[in-house]
Parts: structure tokens; C-alpha cells; sequence
């Protein structure tokens, strides 16, 4: 209980200095940010007017203290840009489930790779399954996501026409055809972390095979499936899951050009669009959602480790 | 445990370690045949396009109507574009693009993280703690969100993007820095280099950076492949290198704009970068294989 206290702690504390950062982004931008925003064709006048809507003209810390009261409203603001008078809190609301599908599925996708290859390697290191596993590895970590993207696009939609190239239907609509829409982009953003998965799965299980206590299990006569699924895999499982929250983040950053290359409306295209015409409060919007998203998760990991692995308590 | 102690997979060196000659931690490597091959292709591929002037190759920017979108020649070994122009040129031409800006990104994140990783090794609990926090910070947002949340405010272009990226990539070098900071500043010999006399700078050039010179090797092979693929990423989804100028990125973009025509174009430029990726992983994992053997900590086993 007290090693959740303290995580929980420090992830507000991480939280509040994203919140600075993402406050600071727009400060960041050369030359007048109220100009930027209000366009190249802006009078002086509508510069001034968007500067006072913006709260541009006010100190810097009052400033500051309503942006963060206003989030903790979940008021991220209004986007200048990409479609002016929405507020930030709906666009991103709209665009979070097609994402969120694309990083559970991916997910999924990773651990039923990481899971096979990687017991199947720690079972005898050294030997040939063992070896082709890691080579499957090494090549899939070394294609990145848009490359990737287009090789199933050409093979898979393009080529034989089991799936659609582009767009996603929401799952509410139908199942079947979120499904055929979701498949590819998921295994494009997920394979390089499938097979970091892989390498780590396969590391910790061969960590906890040279373990007496394995020896034992063995000894006493239980079954191999029983052994690597009852005692191995939970002695291995403190790293394995701490890399798949790692995932976490670096799948919302590839998901910008995977949702780009699929057409998907998602919280990637959302950025990639705010990036594009400089809509600032929707960039700051983004990364703080996206952030939060990411401490959540890791806090969530550290908690489940926690359990699984109540030795390890530091 | 924080996301950035998470994050480190690169191995403490052990003290001893400073006792094994230099030479056979080379020789530990060179002995690893798949890293060193890798190593070479690492050395080469940026050779050929640096030397891409004095090479045999054609103008990477004459368009030849007659072989546009051409498959492997004689003449054109790697094929044609949309617009006819030679392939191969383009390739190592947009390699000096990728690979420079891919080292610029590095650089910014070395000249970043590893003086803050020292001061936050050898400054005390208290710095310690708030570097490690700003840190964290910096992880929690996804890294290539982040890099185009930077290019957003700074505005498109190569020079902003990789200077993004690096600031991504300061974290792992802050935190291998600190580990071997902090791994010296326990050792008995500095306090007397220090009751002798020797200033902050002298140990910090004769002791601190040698002791986390490995790591610190290591973690550059894997960030060129990260920078790699984020110059990759942004110039694909244009926010990079800006045209006529070509990089790997937008040769893949390029290729995507014709892909229902014609599915050869993808391939070189693919095969470009997923060569470097693979090549800096492998030499990645044989550096660390190679410390971790001659520190006489575990084998970490031959990963192929």
C-alpha cells in the first residue's frame, strides 16, 4: 500500500512538470504566437483580439494557474485551426477510440508473438528455434512502422484483398468490419514492439529456468506446460510487463504516420493536422492526454508488478 | 522504480572492469562475426554516400523521361522514380540527408543528456532527484509525439526536427552518464585524485567518461537507429526535409504516392533503412555483449 502511495506520488509530480512543458510548448514558437494563430492575413486589430481570447496578454504565472485549473475541468480549450470553435476535449474525444483500438489490438498482437517465440526460445538458448527467434526479432524491430505499413498494404490489401487499405469503422457500428479495418494497421504499429517483447520474454525466461526453484518444480514431477505457465512465467514476468507498458508510449508515437498511411481519424491524425497548421492548443492538448495516458499506464503496470512480485518491493 | 530506471537496460559496469585492457574488449567484439559484419555495413553505407560525389553515379536529380518509373538496368541498377531519375543516386544522396541529420540528433542528445547525467551522478540526492523527475517528464510523452510537437512550434525543416529528436533522446544518455558518473564517484581513487589535487574537469576526462565509455557506445548505435527512423518518419509525412532536396523519409513518401502503380519503388529506400536499424541494433548488442564478457559479469549468451 505504501509503494502505491509513493508511486502515485511521484506520477504527480511527473504530471505537473508535463503540464509546464505542455504550457510552455506555444511559448516556444518564434515570433508572436497570437500572430501565428490569428494568420498571415490577420490586422492588427484581430491579432489583438485573438491575443486577449488567448489570455496572450495577461502575466505568465496567472496564466499558467488557469490553464491548469481549466484542465483539471477537463477544459484543454478551443482549437484555433484545424476546426475552429471545437473545443480540444471533444476533438480529442472523438479521435481516442480509433487509436485506443489500434493500441489494444496491436497489443494483443505483440504478446500472442512475444509469448510463443519467446518460451519456445528460453526453452533451449543456443539452439536453432532460438536462433531463428531472435533473427524474427531482429529483422522486425529493424522495419519501421510506415515501411511495414505499406508492404501489408501492397501485399495483403492491394495484392490479395483480404483487407481494406484505408478508413475505420467504430466498433459500435460493426464488429466485423472494425475488425477487418483494425487488423492491419495494429500488426504495423505493433511488430517492432512484438519483438522487443519477444527478446525480453525470452531474457527473463531464461533468468528464471537457472532458478532452483524451477528445478524443484521440475524435480517434483509436474508437467513442462505447468511449470513455464504456473512458475516460470510469473518469476519472468516482472520484466515482460514493464517493457509492454513501455509499449505504450512508443505505439502512440508511431500511430501518427500508421493512421496517416491508413487514413484513420485517430488521435495521430489529430496531431499530424494540429502540427500541420500550427493549432497550438490542440498540440498542447494532445501531448497532455497522450502523457496522461502514459503515466497512467506505467502506474498501472507498477501496481500489478507489485503484486505479482511482492519480493522485488524496493 | 521510475520510467527512466526502467527504461536503462544498458548494464552497470562493474569497477574491475576498469582493469580489462581496452584492446580485448575490441578483440571481444571483433570476435562477434554478425556485429563486427554489421559494423562494417555501418561503416560503409555512410562511406558510399559521403563519397556519392566521386562515385559512378548518375545525377541524382536528372530525370529521364524514358525510364520512369524503371525497374532494376544495366543503367539503372536500383531502378527509376516517378519523374525518371536514377534510384541509386537518389539513395546514397538522401543517405548523407538521413545519416547527418540521424548524427546531429545524436549529438544534441550527447551534448544534452551526458553533462546533466554527471551533475546529476556526483551533485547530490536533491539534484539527483529533480533531474530524474524533469526526466521522467520528458519520457512520459510518447517520443515521436513529442519530436513533432516540437517541429510543430518551431516550424517544419530538417535542422528543427532533429534538433527535436535530440532532445527525445536526452534521457537515455542522462541516465547512462549517471549510473557511470556515480559508479566512479564511489571509488576510493578519486578521493585521492581529489585530495591530490586534480580538478573537477581532469576527473571528469581521466575517470568519469572512460568508466561509462561503453554504455555510452552502446546507447549511441541504438539512438542513430532511433533517429533514423524519426527523420524517416517526419520527412515521410513531409515535416522534415523539405523538396527538391531527398532524404530516405521522402523517398519512401514518394513511393507511397505511386504505390498502385508500380510496387518496386518502395523497396530501396526500405531496405536503406531497415539495413541501418538492423546494423545499429547488432553492433549495439555486441558492444554490450563485449562488456559484459570482459567485466566477467554473466554471459548475456550470443544473441544470433
Amino acid at each position: 500500500m505504501r509503494f502505491i502511495v509513493q508511486r502515485l506520488f511521484s506520477a504527480c509530480g511527473t504530471l505537473f512538470l508535463v503540464s509546464i512543458a505542455a504550457f510552455t510548448l506555444p511559448e516556444l514558437a518564434r515570433g508572436d504566437a497570437a500572430a501565428i494563430i490569428a494568420g498571415d492575413d490577420a490586422t492588427p486589430d484581430v491579432v489583438e483580439r485573438v491575443r486577449h481570447n488567448l489570455g496572450l496578454d495577461r502575466p505568465l504565472f496567472s496564466r499558467f494557474f488557469g490553464f491548469i485549473a481549466d484542465v483539471g475541468r477537463g477544459d484543454l480549450g478551443v482549437s484555433i485551426r484545424v476546426k475552429p470553435g471545437a473545443t480540444v476535449t471533444s476533438m480529442i474525444a472523438d479521435a481516442l477510440p480509433a487509436t485506443a483500438s489500434m493500441l489494444v489490438v496491436g497489443l494483443l498482437f505483440a504478446c500472442l508473438m512475444a509469448l510463443p517465440l519467446g518460451v519456445a526460445a528460453a526453452l533451449r538458448p543456443g539452439s536453432v528455434i532460438d536462433r531463428m527467434v531472435s533473427v524474427f526479432a531482429a529483422l522486425s524491430q529493424a522495419v519501421p512502422p510506415f515501411v511495414l505499413a505499406l508492404v501489408l498494404i501492397l501485399w495483403l490489401s492491394l495484392g490479395r484483398g483480404w483487407f481494406p487499405a484505408v478508413g475505420y469503422v467504430p466498433l459500435t457500428d460493426d464488429v466485423t468490419q472494425w475488425a477487418s479495418h483494425i487488423v492491419l494497421p495494429a500488426l504495423a504499429l505493433a511488430a517492432a514492439a512484438g519483438a522487443e517483447l519477444t527478446r525480453q520474454t525470452r531474457g527473463a525466461l531464461v533468468d528464471v529456468f537457472e532458478q532452483d526453484y524451477i528445478r524443484t518444480a521440475i524435480a517434483k514431477g509436474l508437467s513442462k506446460p505447468v511449470v513455464i505457465g504456473r512458475h516460470a512465467l510469473k518469476g519472468a514476468s516482472s520484466p515482460i510487463i514493464t517493457v509492454l507498458g513501455l509499449q505504450v508510449a512508443r505505439l502512440i508515437g508511431g500511430s501518427i504516420v500508421v493512421e496517416r498511411i491508413f487514413g484513420i481519424a485517430g488521435l495521430g491524425s489529430l496531431a499530424f493536422d494540429a502540427v500541420l497548421k500550427r493549432d497550438f492548443v490542440l498540440i498542447r492538448g494532445v501531448v497532455l492526454v497522450t502523457a496522461v495516458l502514459v503515466i497512467v499506464v506505467n502506474l498501472i503496470v507498477d501496481v500489478v508488478d507489485d503484486r505479482l512480485n511482492p519480493k522485488a518491493r524496493a | 522504480m521510475s520510467i527512466a530506471e526502467r527504461v536503462d537496460q544498458t548494464p552497470t559496469v562493474p569497477p574491475d572492469e576498469m582493469a580489462v585492457p581496452r584492446t580485448s574488449r575490441v578483440r571481444l567484439f571483433v570476435e562477434q562475426r554478425v556485429a563486427f559484419a554489421a559494423l562494417v555495413v555501418l561503416v560503409a553505407l555512410p562511406l558510399a554516400c559521403v563519397l556519392a560525389g566521386v562515385l559512378p553515379v548518375q545525377d541524382p536529380n536528372l530525370q529521364v523521361p524514358t525510364v520512369r518509373l524503371g525497374h532494376p538496368t544495366t543503367d539503372n541498377w536500383l531502378g527509376a522514380d516517378n519523374l525518371g531519375r536514377d534510384n541509386l543516386a537518389r539513395l546514397l544522396y538522401g543517405g548523407r540527408v538521413t545519416l547527418l541529420a540521424a548524427v546531429q540528433a545524436v549529438g544534441v542528445a550527447v551534448i544534452l543528456g551526458v553533462p546533466l547525467g554527471v551533475l546529476a551522478g556526483l551533485a547530490g540526492r536533491w539534484v539527483d532527484a529533480v533531474l530524474r523527475t524533469c526526466m521522467d517528464a520528458l519520457m512520459s510523452i510518447p517520443p515521436l509525439l513529442l519530436a513533432f510537437a516540437i517541429v510543430g512550434v518551431l516550424g517544419p525543416g530538417l535542422t528543427n526536427a532533429m534538433l527535436a529528436v535530440g532532445i527525445v533522446m536526452t534521457p537515455r544518455f542522462q541516465r547512462v552518464a549517471r549510473s557511470g558518473a556515480r559508479q566512479v564517484a564511489r571509488e576510493t581513487y578519486i578521493e585521492a585524485s581529489r585530495a591530490a589535487g586534480c580538478s573537477p574537469w581532469r576527473l571528469l576526462w581521466r575517470h568519469v567518461l572512460p568508466n561509462a565509455s561503453g554504455p555510452l557506445l552502446v546507447q549511441i548505435s541504438f539512438s542513430i537507429g532511433f533517429a533514423v527512423t524519426a527523420e524517416a518518419s517526419l520527412s515521410f509525412l513531409g515535416l522534415g526535409v523539405q523538396a527538391p532536396q531527398a532524404s530516405w523519409g521522402s523517398m519512401v513518401r514518394e513511393s507511397f504516392n505511386v504505390i498502385r502503380r508500380d510496387s518496386w519503388q518502395i523497396v530501396p529506400p526500405s531496405v536503406a533503412i531497415a539495413a541501418t536499424l538492423l546494423a545499429t541494433s547488432l553492433v549495439g548488442d555486441g558492444i554490450r555483449d563485449a562488456i559484459n564478457r570482459s567485466g566477467g559479469g554473466r554471459s548475456a549468451g550470443a544473441r544470433l
